[in-house]
């Protein structure tokens, strides 16, 4: 019940689906948000982008030499995007600013779909390349797997990660003891926003990988975070 | 020796094709990729009749024609790559090993944060790198 209602109050466009309806869906927010259309708010949303490209590249490099990128510098960097995009890009405009940040997820999990699914035979079917997305492709982005799966055979799959990397550094609103977050609370909407982020790096590589989707996450309690 | 490689997105739109020969036939080797793609949507359609182990990335021989012989491979994300030879006597191993270095280059070039997906690839860095490979190719069945 809680997750029902924390998701329609977000106000959040979701609701994983098979369809081929989503997919329309899907590609407009891209179109809509790709960093080369927005004239002068391009100018900024640029560099980001830029980066990201380096950083997946300097992880390749990194694992060929065995070395990787530190956390540090990835949870700055996503600190430090979101408070761009919020704060000064789109202040005005919360929504906006959530759908540039999963428009760069979206281009950086669709590099990194190509690159880790290079040695591996094809998938052939949806459920493979979930189950692909929950072992190997998380532990390649957080060095461990999403802790829970689960489906109801009709297109929607919940992802679970119990111990969200990017998240545990964040402290939730202490004024709520009871471990749930209201929400509506502050708190918790600044925290959605982080999650923009590994929504589009989702959607971005279930996408390369043929499968059209919408991604959405939910916050029960921190740093558990799920992904539809 | 390879006388054309092309990379094809998975709508079937040309992302990247290139011939290395010196006669004007480029036109003739984009007809052979072009008809080649419809064995590669065979064979991924009917894999029990062609044989194909377990839904592998490399697809072995697509045909051979009078001159050349055409190879296949199909990525993870629908991209196929192919290659046109005229090599009679081409060593699997051999092609195998193009196409991982394909597959390396190709996965380089579309990690550029400026490359487009789903447009033609226009780096100067992955045609330098394709010609290489492309190079060492009729170097090692030479060899």
């Amino acid at each position: 019940m809680f997750h029902q209602t924390s998701f329609s109050n977000l106000g959040r466009r979701l609701i994983g689906k098979k369809s081929r309806l989503i997919r329309v869906t899907g590609s407009m927010t891209w179109h809509d948000s790709k960093w080369t259309s927005g004239g002068v708010k391009s100018e900024g949303s640029k560099p980001w982008a830029w980066l990201f490209g380096r950083l997946s590249e300097r992880k390749r490099k990194a694992k060929e030499m065995g070395r990787e990128v530190s956390e540090s510098c990835i949870d700055s960097l996503l600190t430090e995007m979101v408070a761009s995009y919020c704060n000064q890009f789109y202040s005005n405009t919360p929504e906006l600013a959530a759908r540039r940040i999963e428009a760069i997820g979206y281009q950086v999990g669709h590099q990194l779909s190509e690159r880790y699914t290079m040695d591996r035979p094809r998938f052939t079917d949806h459920l493979e390349a979930i189950k692909f997305i929950c072992k190997d492709f998380w532990s390649e982005l957080f060095k461990k797997q999403i802790d829970n799966l689960k489906t109801n055979h009709r297109g929607t799959f919940v992802l679970q990660d119990n111990k969200f990397r990017w998240l545990s550094r964040i402290s939730g609103d202490p004024s709520v003891d009871n471990g749930t977050q209201d929400p509506e609370s502050k708190a918790a909407q600044a925290m959605s926003m982080y999650l923009y982020f590994p929504c589009g790096i989702i959607r971005g590589a279930l996408s390369n990988l043929g499968i059209p989707c919408a991604v959405s996450a939910d916050i029960s309690s921190l740093p558990a975070s799920e992904f539809f | 020796m390879i006388v054309c490689v092309a990379v094809v997105g998975h709508q079937n739109n040309p992302l990247y094709i290139q011939s290395f020969t010196e006669a004007d036939d480029a036109l003739k080797l984009h007809h052979i990729v072009h008809c080649s793609l419809d064995v590669v949507d065979e064979r991924v359609n009917n894999p029990k009749k062609s044989g194909l182990t377990l839904n592998e990335t490399f697809l072995g021989l697509l045909y051979p024609t009078e001159n050349y012989k055409v190879y296949g491979y199909l990525t993870n994300t629908k991209v196929k790559f192919i290659l046109v030879t005229t090599d009679l006597d081409v060593r699997d191993a051999d092609v195998r090993n193009f196409f991982r270095r394909f597959h390396a280059a190709y996965v380089d070039a579309v990690s550029n944060p400026f490359h487009v997906p789903g447009k033609r690839i226009t780096s100067k860095t992955f045609a330098e790198r394709v010609s290489n490979i492309v190079k060492s190719f009729g170097l090692s069945s030479a060899g």
